[in-house]
């Protein structure tokens, strides 16, 4: 490995620490709004951003131009990070909104901590699919139009809970969340006994390949046989679908935390990071089972469970948030002006997308699971544009709309290579 | 009647809420359509790995294994288009208001509309110097005068954002046009060549596997791979050259990414591969007089003749006419399957005879026949060579052009509806004060800097700064 890749790395172990601290001085900014914390949190955040800044223009120099760094599943993580982390920081320095940063930051640390644990991290050759000037244009602009309507979202969702959702609506949603985590971590899985299975084959940004850590004995490589994940993940559905019972049974508006609706659903949100950490505790014990055996599996866990640990905190205390966030209207503007930046990029990676694809496989557009699912992506935000015209859906539903598209940007960057995995190879000639 | 119920669709197809409708549906079949394997993309086999005959059944007896290609998709899809139309007709005069036939409303005393607000006190304020100062910032300038004799200045910038959304809507029809069109007047194949093979023909891929013409031939001069030193695969390479009535009329070298077309006819590498030709066997029998005479060993191709060795000058002779990797003898109800056999013909003058003979069974013909001589199948070797085969894609589509225009309009539109921003400027030159409006259709933060740049230079002009 050469010098100048090492510093590449070691840049990125240090990026992530510095993300979280500017995280946890946001959430202290949040509680106490002091000027000399503001500061703090832009130069960490904009030190951290350089940082990971240099480190993928390193890769990129060692890779050659024709080789960007976004063309395996590393770099897909690195990358993205960074278009998100970018968003963010214009959008603090633009917009001097830092409770915005808590969000993005945390999901930039995430991400880049997953990129951390990945086992193939060299900068392999490209494969014929890959080789083409628009893997530059299209993935590069992915990354902005994710960030850009990832960021607005928050906005939307930051938006609704200074309208003040009631702790009912609230804790109602974090269940179907919750029951949704607890489906797509567990899979058709979920209820075997503990035996955890790992993906024989893993996506690499476009292509399917064997998974490099793949031994001799299957069972040794593709199966993490975990005695206390089956169960736990079971509880936790259980309890999710039990709260979620409670909740539509109960006719008051208001409830206490005291409610049995609230309780239940604070188990089994313990449950359900209980699950996750045994998982992350079980791979850490194990010395041939790193994250590459089903990578994006774990990041939409890991994403989830840390949604519901947030949406758990909000719904414990929905009335005192608000009071932290900036006015109703600067959200919803900055939703909008947001939605408004991330929309047309998310019309440029279709169009750059089918013209690759028109010159790769001659057809324009195929009716691929990624191609749909960006597709109702880009619908749902257009959706979103057009509520806003309308009086009576300008701000909640639109609001709302723009929370559903969300999940979707999500679904559309790692859940059709997660959940639809055995179904398609998408990039694979 | 007839004119109501006309009326009565026409609003319904012009309704926003139709068209969000319309568009919600369609995002809800996409993404309920992402989750079954949907036969276009399918690998071989593939749809009968992954569903029980019965599902798969039920799955195409409701068109959901092809939903995009399905009746009822394509008449959302439709219905979707006429509605963008009708939609945008119908708003179109509203918005065409706003632009050309806009006539500026100068407030009365309520300025409550306004987002942005100053008022300058000053009482030597020049309306000619303040209209000459804002006909820099615009080359109209309405003027008027208010009740209470003051001098009203308006004027607006940007207006034409209005129109961005028929901009938008235009990309998007003409890209559902270009659809259309590729869908009724393109195709969709494959042409499979070995090196050195050419074809005039291309297997429908939307046709079930039909074998059209091309209208001229294809040829594969070359057929190779490039590797990494890692042995992965870096590059496939087809030299293909275009035969039209005898000629050549163009070659190419063609790799992924990297097609090429004649006629408007696209080829692309699509897959690469080895297969074996010039098969031959090598037949190892023994042979032997009656059935104890001495045993003699031969090798032999197929379809050669060859005497019996123990009488080289009679016409007596035999060849191999046939090769089984699996003999299938049909039983009562199943088939029994015994292994390799050859087919063994032996001419006598006129007299002819067949015969089969089984590895499996070395006794077979000794004790079956009973013939003047008896065989034994040792072995058969079959030796081949190794060629290298292309499998090109052949796509024609007319309408992807379409396609590519809708797009570009489509993003144009959408670059000119979300940058562009309407401002509206109005000044009131009063006796005693100067009063500055400001009204934007979105971007506030942005116009709060062009308000304050308007006001700064209306106070320099008139003399307070």
């Amino acid at each position: 490995m050469s010098t100048a890749l090492r510093l590449s790395f070691d840049l990125l172990n240090a990026a992530p620490l510095l993300y979280f601290t500017a995280m946890v001085l946001g959430v202290l900014y949040w509680v106490r709004q002091k000027k000399g914390l503001a500061t703090a949190i832009t130069v960490i955040a904009g030190l951290a951003l350089l940082l990971h800044t240099t480190a993928l223009g390193i890769r990129w120099i060692e890779g050659g131009l024709y080789r960007p760094p976004w063309t395996n599943l590393y770099e897909s993580l690195i990358y993205f990070s960074w278009g998100l982390a970018l968003v963010c920081f214009f959008c603090e320095l633009k917009f001097r909104i830092r409770s915005i940063g808590i969000f993005a930051y945390a999901l930039v640390f995430a991400t880049l901590g997953l990129a951390f644990l990945t086992p193939q991290k060299a900068i392999n050759p490209l494969v014929p699919a890959l080789q083409s000037w628009w893997i530059l244009a299209h993935s590069f602009l992915a990354a902005f139009a994710y960030s850009g309507l990832i960021v607005a979202s928050v906005f939307s969702f930051l938006y609704l809970i200074k309208k003040g959702l009631t702790r009912r609506t609230l804790v109602f949603s974090s269940t179907l969340v919750g029951i949704a985590t607890v489906l797509l971590s567990g899979g058709k899985d979920l209820f075997s006994q503990g035996i955890y299975r790992m993906n024989e084959m893993i996506f690499y940004n476009g292509v399917w390949m064997k998974n490099p850590i793949a031994g001799t004995d299957p069972q040794e490589f593709y199966q993490l046989t975990l005695s206390m994940v089956g169960p736990l993940m079971g509880l936790s559905l259980l309890l999710y679908v039990l709260a979620a019972v409670f909740l539509l049974m109960q006719r008051r508006v208001d409830m206490s935390c005291r409610s049995l609706g609230f309780i239940v659903f604070s188990a089994a949100v313990l449950c359900n990071i209980a699950f996750v950490v045994d998982i992350y505790i079980q791979i850490g014990l194990r010395e041939n089972l790193t994250l590459a055996s089903s990578p994006y599996h774990l990041v939409f866990m890991s994403l989830f469970t840390s949604l519901q640990v947030f949406l758990w905190i909000v719904c414990w205390r929905p009335h005192a948030l608000p009071q932290y966030l900036p006015a109703a209207e600067t959200l919803d503007r900055l939703a909008n002006q947001l939605t408004m930046f991330g929309f047309p990029f998310m019309t440029l990676i279709l169009i750059t997308g089918a013209i690759w694809a028109h010159e790769a496989w001659g057809r324009y557009w195929g009716w691929d699971p990624k191609e749909t699912t960006a597709f109702v992506t880009w619908l749902i935000y257009a959706l979103y544009l057009h509520a806003r015209r309308l009086p009576a859906w300008k701000a909640r539903r639109a609001a709302v709309i723009s929370v559903v598209g969300f999940f979707s940007v999500i679904f559309t960057y790692l859940g059709t290579n997660l959940v639809l995995s055995g179904l398609h190879s998408y990039g694979a000639q | 009647m007839l004119e109501k119920i006309t009326e009565k669709i026409w609003n319904f197809l012009a309704s926003i809420k139709t068209g969000m409708s319309l568009v919600a549906l369609i995002a809800l079949v996409n993404f309920g359509g992402s989750f079954i394997i949907q036969s276009e993309q399918a690998q071989e086999g593939q749809l009968e790995r992954a569903y029980s005959p019965e599902t798969l059944a039920f799955l195409d007896r409701w068109g959901l294994l092809d939903i995009y290609h399905s009746w009822w998709f394509i008449l959302i899809l439709t219905i979707t288009a006429v509605s963008l139309i009708i939609a945008s007709i119908d708003i179109w005069p509203r918005y065409w208001a706003r632009v050309k036939k806009w006539k500026p409303k100068f407030p009365g005393e309520r300025f409550d509309f306004a987002d942005f607000k100053k008022k300058i006190p000053c009482s030597k304020a020049d309306p000619k110097r303040v209209q000459e100062l804002l006909e820099r910032s615009s080359k109209k300038v309405w003027t008027g005068a208010s009740a209470s004799g003051s001098r009203d200045f308006f004027f607006q910038k940007g207006c034409y954002a209005h129109l961005g959304v028929f901009v938008i809507h235009t990309g998007l029809l003409l890209i559902l046009i270009g659809g259309g069109i590729g869908t009724k007047f393109g195709f969709e194949g494959q042409v499979r060549l070995r090196e050195g093979e050419s074809s005039k023909i291309y297997i429908d891929e939307r046709g079930r596997g039909k074998a059209q013409p091309l209208g001229f031939w294809i040829k594969a001069n070359d057929v190779r791979i490039e590797k990494y030193d890692n042995g992965s695969p870096k590059a496939y390479y087809s030299d293909l050259e275009i035969i039209d009535q005898g000629k050549i009329v163009k070659t190419k070298t063609i790799k992924v990414n990297d097609p090429f077309d004649y006629q408007g006819i696209y080829f692309y590498q699509a897959s690469y591969g080895t297969e074996p030709i010039n098969q031959r066997a090598t037949i190892y029998l023994r042979v032997r007089k009656g059935q104890k005479g001495k045993e003699h060993a031969m090798s032999l191709a197929m379809n050669e003749a060859h005497k019996f060795p123990w009488n080289k000058g009679s016409e007596r002779e035999f060849r191999v006419i046939d090769y089984a990797p699996n003999f299938e003898l049909p039983m009562e109800g199943h088939v029994r399957q015994l292994g390799e056999a050859i087919k063994i013909k032996i001419k006598d003058g006129k007299k002819e005879e067949e015969l089969w003979l089984f590895k499996q069974f070395p006794n077979f013909d000794a004790t079956m026949r009973k013939g003047a001589e008896s065989f034994v199948l040792d072995n058969v070797q079959i030796d081949y060579d190794v060629t290298e085969f292309t499998g090109l894609l052949v796509a024609y589509n007319p309408g992807v052009w379409t396609v590519w225009i809708g797009s570009t309009i489509l993003l144009f539109g959408l670059m000119w509806t979300f940058f562009a921003w309407h401002r509206k400027i109005w000044v009131r030159v009063d006796h005693d004060h100067v009063l500055v409006l400001g009204h934007v259709l979105r971007n506030d933060q942005g116009f709060d800097r062009y308000f304050n740049k308007i006001v700064t230079r209306i106070e320099k002009e008139i003399g307070i700064l």
